[in-house]
């Protein structure tokens, strides 16, 4: 809003208010709202500044959150990938039951998990890519065509494991979701070192410019000659990399693989991800922000959950202040461009 | 000259209408009679568009008379009662594709019971098809139909919407040949039914096959009327050119004197191309530091052409060679890019820059490879490149921070040129690089690619303004896909007469 005014103003009043609006980027609007909602769990229940409680958010925010960063490039790419959630459940289970099966038929994988590690990560990648060509290639509409590999992988994982739950996971794999390091969750320390790496990456990298530009005007990407069909491949793979790595931090933190794992999820990603200010539109948005709105989601369903909300209305509630903070985002211009 | 008011439908005499500081229209009188044909030719920016606007109401002149039909015309809120007076058939189509024939003639005006009838909308759309001689079925989707039969519906709805007085707005700059012999039949069947045209074209070959009467407009004033049956295209052309282009030579003007190029300059692009779009093939020598100028309106197949060199278009068949090396298909943007081609194209917000980033972002696009060092790129190298660049270019801004959308539109431009000049390309394709920018920035911009052209820039340009065509060596004129003329040193009047479809050769002048 600044800014248009500032081309009239003398030259270093612009300098001033410039870096003022450089400063305050909009994602940063979420921080009040944040703020307000510590403060509201604090007063209702003296447990929410308790470290169990925080020990749980965080854990639950990390695993949403490397989810939502993968779900944030491909909306900066001027995307849309629904099936990440499938992702987020499929990967770990095909790892795990390549482990298990293996094993059982005499492959001897069952001493290798870091083969399992490795399927996990190569069946994350690979969804990515198919979901690339269909999106890309074959330009079959991405809201279309992810929500029909959403059903597709989903219904694989169900085929597969005919709707048990797979427990009994090789410590390797569990390791990261339910361990600490120096009392913090490792599956923490994961999502800030992504949350670092990735934000040096869209800001300081060119891919990640690269990202920025086809989501804004792929039009203008293709004149710049930016390789638009290879980057946008990229980031679908890279997303779903970053769906099997999430799923596998909750497998290990609940230390089992259920056919369900993540259902749903991909709702609250999104609603997490434009919370925290990114376009749907493409080309505007950042990692940090969408972590932003994915603390506050996780922080909201805390403090309900502490706040005796009879669990059967939890869900309404949560939709409902969505809502809200959506509404108070939209006041506060993060969002100019939804 | 005035005939009886009752045979005039629009008389318009001493009309100004003013937009802020510039003058559209200067003192315009057109008097068009009840069932003629009418043309209206000018170059861009004559004030064709205004007095379309102002024909159908979409603007009120400030000052000067305007009857139509022989009173004052309708307020230009009561758009029904403009419906009924005036329609326009403009470039671009306003049908609904994927609803039929019928459907769009009646689109929002269905006359009936709560439930549409079907059978009674598709008889009264066929009734009305057929009292206008239109074989078209009611039931056909408009996608399915030719843009001439689109351009017969939209008539069609026109006409049944009570208006006697169509406006078509360059109705053949996307026909093929057939297709507008079979307008010009059609236009002229109805004009012995009444009704009066106002015919825009571009290409004056049509105009006596389709009108009575000529004005043309030149900086928003009628400077020629007449009978389009006794004008030549001679007349005309100097008429839309006026006194102070006719004899300007194009090249070599004092603006831009270089002296010709040494015999061994090397021949940086060579093309031999059959386009689709194209009847003629496309041969061209392109060596450093010249150039070369493609001349047509849309439709000519000089967009096509160079797309086509910068790897945005694809159906071609044929060789590009670059530096001596011929390229290899696909002939795609990045390798073009690599291969140091630089596109200026024709949208900037549409497809040059991306709005929501920043200056520095834009102009390095195309080059953030060159910006790279150890993994990432090296910020203080991108901002001192976007300083530099916004000091060499005049870039009003407040910082290279700056979103580049908050930019004025020359200001963009000259943008989007250092985007397009920081990979340091060996040939530059420009696409109307000045079209929509304030004389200041349009200096600026050609200054910059005199400069680089210095330094063995070769440049392609392709524009229909004669003023942007100045800046080449030679120019080929393109109209309709083939090639009419390909010369050094044509004058505005010889450029013009070319680009509407008349070569007047030298001899001749």
């Amino acid at each position: 809003m600044t800014h248009t005014h500032t081309t009239n103003a003398t030259p270093t009043s612009g300098q001033s208010r410039r870096l003022f609006s450089d400063f305050f980027q909009p994602e940063w609007a979420i921080l009040p709202v944040l703020v307000v909602v510590m403060i509201v769990g604090t007063l209702l229940n003296s447990a929410f500044l308790s470290y169990d409680n925080f020990y749980g958010v965080v854990q639950q925010a990390s695993e949403l959150g490397i989810l939502t960063m993968g779900l944030t490039l491909v909306l900066i790419a001027g995307k849309f990938d629904l099936s990440l959630e499938s992702t987020f459940g499929l990967a770990p289970m095909v790892g795990v039951y390549c482990l298990l099966e293996a094993g059982g038929s005499g492959l001897n994988l069952a001493n290798s998990p870091i083969l399992a590690l490795i399927v996990i990560f190569a069946v994350g990648a690979l969804i990515g890519a198919f979901n690339g060509v269909l999106v890309i290639f074959l330009r079959f509409n991405a809201f279309i065509a992810t929500l029909a590999s959403l059903i597709l992988l989903r219904g694989i994982s169900l085929g597969l494991t005919r709707g048990e739950t797979l427990s009994d996971l090789p410590v390797l794999l569990t390791f990261p979701g339910d361990s600490t390091f120096l009392g913090v969750p490792v599956s923490f320390l994961v999502a800030l070192a992504l949350l670092a790496v990735l934000t040096i990456f869209m800001s300081r990298h060119r891919i990640g410019r690269m990202l920025y530009a086809v989501g804004g005007n792929q039009q203008a990407a293709r004149v710049a000659g930016i390789p638009v069909e290879r980057v946008l491949m990229g980031v679908f793979i890279v997303a779903g990399m970053l769906a099997a790595l999430a799923g596998l931090l909750q497998a290990g933190r609940i230390a089992s693989i259920p056919s369900s794992l993540g259902q749903n999820l991909i709702f609250n990603a999104f609603a997490a991800a434009v919370l925290g200010g990114v376009s749907l539109n493409g080309g505007r948005g950042t990692i940090a922000g969408a972590c932003g709105g994915v603390l506050l989601l996780v922080l909201i369903q805390d403090v309900l959950v502490l706040s005796q909300v009879p669990a059967y209305w939890i869900n309404a509630t949560t939709g409902g202040i969505i809502l809200v903070a959506l509404y108070i985002s939209k006041l506060s211009g993060a969002d100019k461009a939804n | 000259m005035l005939a009886s008011s009752s045979e005039q439908l629009v008389t318009i005499d001493g009309a100004v209408k003013r937009f802020g500081g510039t003058i559209a229209l200067n003192g315009l009188s057109i008097s068009i009679k009840r069932g003629e044909s009418h043309a209206l030719i000018g170059r861009n920016g004559a004030g064709k568009s205004t007095l379309v606007s102002i024909l159908t109401g979409l603007r009120a002149i400030d000052s000067g008379m305007f009857l139509l039909n022989g009173a004052a015309p309708p307020a230009l809120s009561d758009r029904n009662a403009w419906r009924e007076a005036v329609a326009c058939v403009y470039q671009h189509r306003t049908l609904v594709p994927d609803l039929t024939v019928a459907e769009n003639l009646y689109l929002g005006r269905y006359q009936g019971k709560q439930m549409i009838s079907w059978r009674g909308l598709n008889r009264q759309a066929a009734a009305a098809l057929e009292s206008w001689d239109i074989p078209i079925l009611p039931t056909t989707p408009v996608r399915d139909l030719g843009v001439g039969e689109a351009q017969m519906v939209e008539i069609a709805r026109a006409l049944s919407q009570g208006s006697r007085f169509v406006i078509l707005d360059e109705p053949t700059a996307q026909l093929i040949s057939s297709e507008i012999d079979h307008l010009i039949a059609r236009v002229n069947e109805l004009r012995g039914k009444g009704i009066t045209f106002l015919f825009i074209s571009h290409h004056l070959d049509e105009v006596p096959k389709v009108c009575d009467a000529v004005t043309v407009l030149r900086n928003g004033r009628d400077v020629l009327h007449g009978d389009a049956h006794k004008l030549t295209t001679a007349d005309i052309v100097s008429a839309m050119v006026g006194e102070e282009g006719a004899g300007k030579a194009l090249t070599a003007t004092e603006k831009v004197s270089r002296p010709s190029l040494a015999p061994a300059t090397p021949v940086v692009l060579k093309a031999n191309l059959q386009l689709d779009a194209c009847d003629d093939p496309l041969n061209l020598t392109l060596r450093a530091g010249e150039v070369v100028g493609f001349a047509g309106h849309s439709g000519s197949g000089t967009r096509q052409i160079a797309l086509a060199l910068a790897g945005h278009y694809s159906r071609w068949s044929g060789e590009i060679v670059l530096n001596g090396k011929s390229v290899s298909k696909p002939w795609k943007p990045p390798t073009a890019v690599k291969c140091g081609v630089a596109l200026l194209p024709e949208d900037r917000i549409k497809t040059g820059l991306v709005g929501g980033m920043s200056i520095e972002d834009n102009m390095t696009l195309p080059s953030l490879k060159a910006f790279t060092s150890r993994f990432l790129l090296n910020g203080k190298a991108r901002r001192k490149f976007a300083e530099e660049n916004r000091t060499n270019l005049g870039v009003v801004c407040h910082s290279v921070r700056q979103n580049v959308g908050e930019l004025s539109g020359g200001n963009q431009q000259k943008v989007l040129l250092g985007s397009a000049l920081s990979t340091n390309p060996s040939v530059l394709i420009l696409l109307h690089p000045t079209a929509g920018v304030d004389i200041a920035s349009k200096a600026t911009i050609l200054d910059i690619v005199e400069q680089r052209r210095r330094q063995g820039l070769a440049v392609i340009l392709v524009s229909d303004e004669p003023e942007e065509l100045a800046f080449c060596d030679r120019v080929q004129v393109w109209v309709r896909g083939k090639k009419v003329v390909e010369r050094a040193g044509m004058n505005e009047q010889e450029l013009v007469s070319a680009m509407e479809g008349f070569h007047i050769s030298a001899e001749e002048k």
